[in-house]
């Protein structure tokens, strides 16, 4: 559908600012920075950690003219493909897993190579891929996870912090913005472990270790 | 006291330093996660594009009860944590009552005032002699360096305080108070061992300094009394409740009892059951031997003891993990895959160990299925008592059943080893036990009986005899037996219960040589001697020869046919009042032996049972006689589609009475004087008799396993032990007695045969009464009188008579003593039990693999191997040399057994057998069936994600092993798998020996075939002619366990070299082996001399 008036989106899980704005044709910095959006950029850390529920403002399309000359060659390049994706492997004892061959599999195309130094997985994907696979190691011997993109919610939401957790191996329960007991287990754990006060409070001393742990 | 190790200790010996958290090396348990794995596999990342994130493994919890760490998910966590606290809860109150159940036995060595009390009244009241010494000894253990009992309190203090913790937490279930206190409760349990082990040293010092006393108590008693009264109170435990005590630390330490009751996880349970398993047999044995001392056999047979308890701790770890997934459905084919036969086969092995004999034998394949038979039973038992007790009381049913766990292992082991032994020792009075005499079985039942778990009570020691000075009668030999079986008519039992009775009593027993065909129904175990009540006559014509039998004008059954008739109509009230029945062919029987049938016959019990409960409605219905038309009219009529069947099956069944043995006259050797045995009333000296005959009908069934207190009050002495033997199966002398010599007494020139045994366990043989009365003249010289001149001594067989086996008329025993080393050596099994250690144990000997192989008949001559079509036989020797293995063929070249040890590994020890194949060219010769055994004294261990792991978790599949790789299926690559470990599981039949032909019966032993109809039954294979029955060999099976490398699933697969299977067998299992009978003996290698028989 062409992009030709300006609407407002409401955000549903998996959606990122970069998946809508590839689809409505824009660099995802275009609708991201508009003005319509500072309420939102205020609320929100970054374009692609979105919450359900978030509206996010798409401008139309506005059509513009380039003048070029006939009878040549011209490369035009479309900004903000592809997308990076960074992830690290950590082991049990939070050693990454360093130079680590991987099997990546997005939307059923597979590509291999090998973790960084660092245990870090740094490769250009489609903005607007939605699901993966990975599997670190001989058959996936050291890691094997399924990936969902745009999944990540922020770290100020209840899901955000249940799938940090989760991607800290932390919390295996239900993503269901539920403070359960599990959830409770988790932060209670997370907290000794980085010798926060005991208990299970979510307060900002929680929130920016979890943040530092997660690197996001 | 020459050297006291105990005065010369040093304090600081006794000192040990508390453990501290970052020493403890605790064991991975049987439940939770296998290890901390890496990423998850059915991990979800949430995950976003142009952000960082990381990804780490899922956090596993460490949870510690028992001593051991268990990795859960923290959901886990969450929905067990009152599980979990419930362990612990009980964990701690079993630490603390461990604790001072051992403070309080440290007590009575570190403040022996009570004990010299008890031991003084229990061990040397009689012995005045002993008291200084003893005295003497507690003087020094009082004043000697000592652990301080303080310790004991100080871990009591600490652990009530836990206690106290575990209470608090139970507000609270927070993953960090679970995990402290399980830390804590490892660390009290660690210092408790270290206290434990201070405590153990000072106790060996003080029993190495007790042995000068319990040698000087030795020479003043038997050695039974020192081992059975002195030693149990020195260690301040009875031996066999020590037994118990110690299974269930190896059950607390397996982690299993409460968390397998908490979680009821079945990998828990597994657990548990495989350090049993593995554990508990070697273990045992040496405490049951230091009870029941030199009864069991030394060296190999010891590892048969294993062997068979191992068997009898699974079949009730089996047996319960059925009960508890099927509940009480099980069927007979249940209860065979689970080992029955097996079980039954050992038995018997040991049963011929101890009691003489060949495996084969009737009589001992007879007590070895009762054994087995009532071991299960009790078993059975035990394990529905729990299920029911959990139903009851709203508990898990591991809970109730580990609980009496420990206690069910001792009952099957007095069910086993005690009651062969007791059987045993209730013959001593008849059978002579070994060459010199000794008479040590019968300490063996006194053990049982001073046991304070079979009674309840200690039992005074008995008085010994001052009287056994009389040079000890020998053993029956096999030709003896054959001789007075062809020329008295006696069965061998009988035969030799005879002879011992008249050399215990000292006396000449005359005798009415019985009828030959005696001696064939006496074997049956179904048939019975005729009790007191049935007067009839049994027949000595015709097809039923030898049994009671109904007599009619049309079917004489004796010469004087009309006189045994006149007798049996003054028999019919009699033989109706108790609840005897007469087949179509005359045979007087009871119904009650169709059920003994069917307990002799598992595969045809049902119909057996039916049979008995027809007959019995039809008893009811006022028919008895089957030979009547009327009866047999009521049964078609009332049973029209059983009748046909069952008359057919009642033929066929082996029931009956045979005749009572007559005797003639009985003399005192050393007097001459006549005895008077009794005219056959009840409360006459052959009482003894009387009450036999009363087991014997069946209604007073007092089998080996019952409890002595649950012995009728008749069948007591005066002091409450039992006056006869506890045996029904096997007809005594006594049994046989119905009625004494007054009535039978003979006159000149009258009756027929008589036989004569003496006192120095000679026999005679006379044609008649005046031959009888010549050779008596003869034998005992001037002691001889005529017949009218004899006197009358008095009773005989008066209550603690010598032929009373619980009497005190006992040898001096001089059994193996308990002494420092036996007990380090306990230790040393209990100490080396540890769960998940590595390695393969010791190499087995090549001796032990050599006779395995030539002991089945296989042979390693190279003539033999010529006669393989196609092989490269030549170079076999270095073909073995250079692969370390064995390999031998059967004479028809159709089977080749390779074989090898593991010294290294076990993936070696397959890579050589599969190179040893491979070198031999054996896959080029046709019709060449190649069986692969394994021998290794390896350490089964269990874990929850294996069965029975060998060794560590890496199996050692190297590279080095490549050449094998598509020979050994547990080599080969699977994709997306790896190999975890080796491990066994159930049984794999290997080379067995052929069944040889039964050897035909000698027509010299047995009437014509057209007399007899016993004669297709019977062979003399009761004489020990018949070939040994081998039966199927089994080894354990070897199974590969592969790891699903995402999933983490495990699969189990059977290993197979070249598409064989491979059969492992332990050193027990190997020596056990080296007992096959030897049969197609190599020319130049000549099997050493044992027992025989295996397994089957």
């Amino acid at each position: 559908m062409a992009n030709t008036e300006d609407h407002h989106h409401e955000i549903t899980q998996g959606e990122t600012t970069v998946q809508l704005a590839l689809a409505a044709g824009h660099h995802w910095s275009t609708v991201w920075q508009h003005g319509q959006n500072a309420s939102l950029r205020h609320l929100r850390k970054h374009h692609n950690v979105l919450f359900p529920g978030d509206r996010l403002f798409i401008p139309a399309i506005r059509p513009r003219q380039v003048s070029k000359p006939t009878d040549a060659t011209h490369q035009f390049v479309r900004k903000g493909i592809p997308e990076k994706f960074n992830l690290q492997f950590l082991d049990y004892d939070n050693k990454p897993l360093a130079n680590a061959p991987y099997v990546l599999t997005l939307d059923g195309f597979a590509s291999t190579g090998n973790l960084d130094a660092d245990g870090w997985l740094r490769v250009f994907v489609r903005p607007d891929v939605r699901s993966g696979r990975i599997e670190v190691g001989p058959h996936g011997s050291l890691a094997a996870c399924d990936l969902n993109f745009g999944h990540l919610d922020p770290l100020s939401t209840l899901t955000g912090l249940q799938a940090r957790l989760r991607n800290l191996g932390r919390y295996d329960g239900p993503i269901d913005g539920e403070n359960n007991d599990l959830l409770k287990e988790a932060i209670r754990a997370f907290r000794l472990a980085e010798d926060l006060p005991e208990g299970d409070e979510i307060d900002d001393d929680f929130r920016q270790r979890l943040e530092t742990n997660h690197r996001s | 006291m020459p050297h006291s190790p105990l005065l010369h200790a040093k304090p600081k010996d006794y000192v040990f330093e508390p453990a501290q958290a970052e020493q403890l090396r605790l064991e991975q348990g049987a439940y939770g996660e296998r290890f901390r794995s890496p990423v998850a596999p059915q991990q979800q990342a949430l995950v976003s594009t142009s952000i960082e994130q990381v990804c780490r493994p899922t956090i596993l919890l460490e949870i510690i009860f028992y001593s051991k760490i268990h990795l859960v998910t923290p959901e886990e966590f969450v929905q067990k944590a009152k599980d979990y606290h419930k362990i612990l809860r009980d964990e701690t109150l079993l630490l603390y009552n461990d604790i001072k159940d051992n403070r309080k036995i440290y007590q009575e060595w570190a403040e022996p005032d009570g004990f010299i009390e008890s031991a003084v009244t229990n061990s040397t009241a009689a012995f005045a002699a002993a008291t200084d010494a003893v005295v003497g000894f507690f003087k020094a253990v009082k004043r000697a360096p000592k652990p301080n009992i303080n310790e004991f309190d100080k871990l009591i203090e600490r652990t009530t305080k836990i206690a106290y913790d575990v209470n608090a937490a139970s507000t609270a279930l927070t993953y960090e108070n679970i995990h402290e206190i399980g830390i804590h409760l490892a660390l009290i349990r660690e210092d408790s061992r270290r206290l434990y082990k201070a405590v153990d040293l000072f106790r060996n010092r003080a029993i190495d300094s007790a042995e000068t006393i319990t040698k000087g108590l030795e020479t003043a008693e038997g050695a039974s009394f020192q081992v059975l009264a002195l030693v149990p109170t020195l260690t301040g435990m009875d031996p066999l409740r020590e037994a118990a005590y110690r299974i269930s630390l190896i059950v607390l330490r397996a982690g299993g009892r409460s968390a397998g009751a908490a979680l009821a996880e079945t990998s828990i349970i597994r657990e548990l059951c495989g350090v049993l398993k593995a554990d508990v047999p070697p273990m045992l044995v040496e405490v049951i031997s230091s009870v029941l001392r030199g009864a069991i056999p030394k060296g190999a047979g010891k590892e048969l003891l294993i062997f068979i308890v191992k068997q009898e701790v699974e079949f009730l770890c089996d047996l319960a993990l059925m009960v508890n997934e099927r509940g009480t459905n099980l069927t007979e084919e249940d209860i065979k895959q689970l080992g029955l036969n097996r079980l039954t086969s050992c038995l018997s092995e040991l049963i011929s160990r101890l009691l003489g004999g060949r495996p084969s034998d009737t009589g001992v394949q007879r007590l070895a299925k009762s054994l087995a038979e009532n071991t299960i039973n009790t078993l059975w038992r035990d394990v529905l008592t729990a299920r029911e007790t959990a139903k009851t009381q709203g508990r898990e049913f591991w809970d109730v059943f580990l609980a009496e766990f420990p206690w069910t292992i001792v009952k099957i082991i007095q069910g086993t080893f005690v009651g062969v032994l007791q059987r045993n020792a209730s013959r001593i009075a008849f059978e002579p036990h070994t060459a010199d005499g000794q008479q040590s079985s019968l300490d063996v039942l006194k053990a049982q009986k001073a046991s304070s778990i079979f009674t309840g009570q200690r039992l005074t020691q008995p008085t010994p005899n001052p009287n056994s000075k009389r040079p000890p009668l020998g053993p029956m030999s096999v030709s003896e037996y054959r001789q007075w079986s062809q020329e008295l008519y006696l069965h061998p039992d009988i035969a030799g219960q005879l002879r011992r009775y008249a050399h215990d009593s000292e006396q000449f027993v005359a005798f009415r040589v019985p009828s030959r065909a005696m001696a064939l129904h006496a074997s049956e175990y179904t048939k019975r001697p005729k009790p007191l009540w049935l007067k009839a006559k049994s027949a000595t014509l015709g097809d039923c020869e030898g049994l009671v039998t109904k007599p009619t004008i049309a079917r004489p059954i004796r010469p004087d046919n009309e006189a045994a008739v006149v007798t049996w109509e003054k028999s019919i009230e009699s033989i109706k009042k108790n609840g005897a029945m007469v087949r179509e062919d005359g045979v007087v029987f009871h119904p009650d032996m169709l059920r003994d049938a069917a307990k002799a016959n598992p595969a045809d019990s049902v119909p057996y049972q039916r049979a008995a409960q027809i007959l019995a409605e039809l008893q009811a219905k006022g028919h008895f006689d089957l030979t009547t038309h009327g009866a047999l009219e009521a049964l078609h009529q009332s049973y029209p589609h059983e009748a046909a069947a069952l008359r057919q099956l009642l033929q066929q069944a082996r029931v009956g009475y045979y005749p009572d043995l007559d005797l003639a006259e009985v003399f005192d050797a050393n007097t001459g004087d006549r005895i008077p045995v009794g005219a056959g009333n009840e409360k006459d000296p052959a009482e003894l008799a009387y009450l036999q005959r009363n087991r014997s009908n069946l209604d007073q069934t007092v089998n080996i396993n019952d409890d002595v207190r649950n012995i009728p009050p008749e069948a007591r002495g005066p002091d409450g032990k039992p006056r006869v033997s506890l045996d029904n199966t096997s007809p005594h002398v006594q049994s046989l007695f119905q009625h004494g010599a007054d009535n039978e007494y003979y006159k000149p020139g009258e009756g027929g045969p008589i036989g004569v045994i003496g006192p120095d366990g000679r026999k005679w043989y006379f044609k008649n009464r005046d031959d009888f009365e010549a050779g008596m003249r003869t034998i005992l010289g001037p002691k001889y009188r005529d017949p009218g001149q004899r006197n009358v001594r008095g009773i005989l067989m008066t209550k603690n008579s010598k032929d009373d086996p619980t009497s005190g008329a006992m040898a001096k025993g001089s059994g193996e003593r308990i002494d420092t080393a036996k007990f380090n050596r306990i230790r040393w099994y209990y100490e080396r039990a540890r769960q998940d250690s590595p390695g393969l144990g010791a190499p087995v000997p090549s001796y032990d693999i050599w006779m395995s192989l030539f002991q089945r008949g296989l042979s390693i001559e190279p003539h033999c191997f010529a006669l393989a079509p196609g092989g490269r036989w030549n170079d076999l020797h270095a073909i073995l040399q250079k692969h370390g293995t064995f390999a031998a063929i059967d004479h028809d070249a159709k089977n080749l057994v390779i074989a090898g040890a593991t010294p290294e590994s076990f993936a070696n020890g397959l890579a050589r057998l599969a190179r040893t194949a491979d070198d031999l060219g054996a896959l080029s010769v046709p019709h060449l069936t190649l069986w692969f055994e394994l021998y290794s004294s390896h350490k089964p261990v269990t874990s929850d994600y294996i069965l029975n792991r060998i060794g560590g978790p890496d199996p050692g599949v190297s590279s080095a092993i490549d050449d094998v790789r598509s020979a050994v299926t547990a080599f080969a690559t699977k994709p997306g798998h790896q190999m975890y470990a080796f491990a066994l599981d159930g049984f794999h039949p290997t080379y067995s020996p052929p069944q040889p032909a039964p050897i035909p019966p000698r027509p010299d032993l047995l009437p014509p075939a057209d007399r007899n109809r016993l004669y297709r039954e019977h062979t003399v294979g009761s004489f020990g002619l018949q070939p040994p029955n081998f039966g199927q060999v089994e080894g354990q099976k070897l199974l590969a366990a592969w790891d699903h490398l995402i999933t983490r699933k495990l699969t189990f697969e059977e290993v197979k070299i070249l598409g064989r299977p491979v059969a492992i067998f332990t050193a027990g299992l190997a020596a056990c082996l080296a007992n096959v009978e030897p049969m197609g003996i190599p020319s130049l290698i000549q099997p050493r001399e044992r027992p025989s028989l295996l397994v089957s």
